[in-house]
């Protein structure tokens, strides 16, 4: 966690410091009062010293060893997290033009079988799953999920 | 006051009502109950279903879903030795270490008993003192608002945290996303990069939703274990043997449910903060402190009523002052906002109704929570053995559906990834999660309070000082900030000494 600390303290400081710069630009109240940037501005200064204080305390530490990211976690379990997350994604990009209901069932499908539900099982419950989520939300709670290729059918 | 209480039970005995708390009932002992899955990411995920319903029912169902979601978290932690929130961390490995010795269904019919103890005594307190609180807090000017607000982020920042440097960072983050949008004072756009999605600020639900959601989605695959090994169950009764045991320790109940109103009370810290004080206490006093980690029954009690009791008390700040007790009560005071209900001093005198079907609601779930508790216990090889495999794509879907739906915008859904991305990196790195919802939460109550404060006293700060409770306020402040710096200075001693 050492040289992580390190790294991340320092980006979380610089961040601190392109705050403050950025809320110094900020206009003040009429009268000279201080206005919508002194808290930002505080803020940043806080960023900034508690960044340091994160870099500095590994330092101290002397936490040095270093380890790739992630490297305690198998690669099959890795590869199914960055799938969760490119799931997500696929969602926001392809969910207005193919809909709800077949991106909800290619996420469910995909994510369990690579977890290691059977395909038959992966199915069945992706499509019964994604029915029931619509059903719930659509129907239920009138939340106008993206219809997409089914709009004429649903 | 009777035509009140009448009137409220006359909301809560709508059907409706009853359905929505035992499916909150049913959802809270199964989350609680899942390893890994905690309360708050549960209601996060229940916001938005909160949202399409009425105030009392969406109120009492996050009461509910509460209580038992914090008591269902003893089961894990006694059978697998994973506690399933972290309310229950302080004492799984007495639980676990009696289940061992083949007691598991006496550690958690004396798990539903405190907790229901425990739940009872918190819910007399919030009654009784949250109005008394509330004619007190009718008095408080920006002053008091400011240093509450400060105590409680410094709480949940350097007491609630393994590492209060990273704690503050966690803090620090929430206040400053609280402050992108359209600021109060000017009308001024703050950190939006021109997105007119920004404009109203970041958006409260997807970002819990990702921080609590999507970050234990990720981390509950990266583990990779699907299938979880648990002790069986011993046969036999468990609810007399339970009372007697929980009887035989009524002096720790006491003093755990003591404990656990004075940490629900303080802003800031929540109900692990009052089960892990509870267990020092406990242990500082037992005549058998060599039991404790290996199979104590009195810590089991005593932290068990602590942690429940804690769950009424901090709704005392959170609906007196707006001000939250833990992730939970920010996420509570989140839905209050979605329903119109402004926390402050003035909401018992504007939503007296709303405030005593909660209060009920507080007694009956935790009298409920005793058969469902003991129904819970013997299902709970059932509960366990939910394949983790189909959980966390429904639950991946849910979060999705669940973002989207407070706007119906993608942009949202997208919010929801970054929070989560950011809540599973930062956790990684061992900065704790919750902070950074709290901050969140009161970023604008402590801005708004803080620039009120320093206007009106022309940039003098001793001012802030000025009132008597804001400077006993002020002070508890200071202490909190300086107690990190204790063992730092402990060290330097030592090291010049040698």
């Amino acid at each position: 966690m050492g040289t992580w600390d390190v790294l991340l303290g320092s980006i979380i400081a610089i961040a601190g410091a392109c705050i403050f710069l950025e809320a110094r630009t900020f206009p003040n109240l009429a009268g000279g009062y201080p206005g919508p940037g002194l808290f930002p501005q505080l803020l940043g200064v806080l960023f900034v010293l508690s960044g340091l204080g994160v870099a500095g305390n590994a330092v101290v530490k002397r936490a040095w060893a270093w380890k790739p990211p992630l490297s305690d976690h198998p690669s099959r379990e890795k590869i199914n997290a960055l799938l969760v997350v490119l799931a997500v994604i696929f969602y926001i990009l392809l969910a207005d033009t193919l809909g709800f209901i077949p991106m909800a069932i290619i996420i469910l499908i995909a994510l369990m079988f690579r977890t290691g539900v059977s395909l038959r099982w992966s199915i069945v419950l992706g499509i019964g799953l994604t029915l029931a989520i619509y059903i719930l939300f659509n129907r239920i709670l009138h939340v106008p999920l993206p219809s997409g290729l089914l709009k004429y059918w649903l | 006051m009777l035509d009140i209480i009448l009137q409220s039970l006359a909301s809560l005995a709508d059907p409706m009502v009853i359905a929505v708390i035992l499916l909150a009932t049913f959802y809270g002992l199964f989350i609680g109950a899942m390893p890994g899955l905690t309360v708050t990411m549960a209601v996060a995920l229940f916001v938005p279903f909160a949202f399409f319903l009425d105030p009392v029912p969406a109120l009492a169902a996050i009461v509910t879903l509460q209580a038992m979601g914090i008591f269902a978290g003893d089961i894990p932690g006694a059978l697998i030795r994973m506690p399933g929130t972290p309310a229950s961390a302080a004492y799984t490995d007495d639980s676990h270490a009696l289940s061992q010795q083949g007691q598991a269904r006496l550690v958690l019919g004396v798990d539903v008993i405190a907790s229901a103890l425990g739940g009872l005594m918190g819910a007399i307190v919030l009654i009784v003192g949250a109005s008394a609180l509330a004619e007190f807090a009718l008095t408080f000017s920006s002053y008091e608002f400011f240093w509450l607000a400060l105590l409680g982020l410094s709480t949940t920042a350097f007491i609630a945290t393994a590492s209060p440097i990273k704690g503050l960072v966690a803090v620090i983050l929430g206040l400053f996303l609280s402050t992108v949008g359209i600021d109060i004072t000017l009308g001024f756009q703050r950190f939006t990069f021109g997105n007119p999605n920004l404009l109203g600020g970041i958006s409260f639900i997807p970002a819990m939703i990702g921080l609590f959601g999507v970050s234990e989605v990720l981390r509950i695959v990266l583990r990779g274990q699907m299938h979880l090994a648990y002790a069986e169950l011993e046969k036999g009764a468990s609810f007399l043997p339970a009372i007697g045991t929980v009887w035989r320790y009524r002096l720790n109940a006491l003093r755990g449910g003591i404990v656990g109103l004075i940490t629900g009370v303080l802003p800031g810290a929540g109900a692990d903060i009052g089960a892990w004080l509870a267990y020092g206490v406990c242990k500082r006093f037992s005549k058998e402190p060599e039991k404790f980690g290996k199979g104590s029954m009195e810590v089991i009690v005593e932290a068990g009523v602590a942690n429940n009791s804690d769950l009424a008390a901090e709704w005392i700040p959170t609906l007196v002052f707006g001000i939250p007790g833990d992730a939970f009560t920010a996420v509570v005071i989140g839905i209050l906002m979605l329903k119109g209900l402004r926390p402050g001093p003035a909401i018992l005198h504007d939503y007296t109704n709303i405030l005593v079907a909660i209060y009920i609601t507080f007694i009956l779930v935790n009298l409920l929570m005793v058969p469902f508790g003991f129904a819970a216990i013997r299902a709970s090889s059932h509960l366990l053995r939910v394949p983790r495999n189909v959980l966390m794509p429904i639950i991946l879907l849910m979060c999705i559906v669940g973002a989207y739906a407070i706007n119906n915008d993608l942009f949202d859904v997208g919010l929801m990834l970054v929070m989560g991305l950011l809540g599973f990196l930062l956790e990684a790195n061992g900065f704790p999660v919750a902070p950074i919802v709290l901050a969140l939460v009161l970023g604008p109550l402590l801005e708004q309070s803080f620039m009120i404060s320093l206007i009106k006293s022309e940039g003098d700060l001793t001012l802030f000082f000025s009132r008597p409770v804001a400077a006993i306020l002020g002070t508890l402040t200071l202490v909190v900030w300086i107690l990190p710096l204790v063992p730092l200075a402990k060290k330097l001693i030592t090291v010049r000494q040698a």
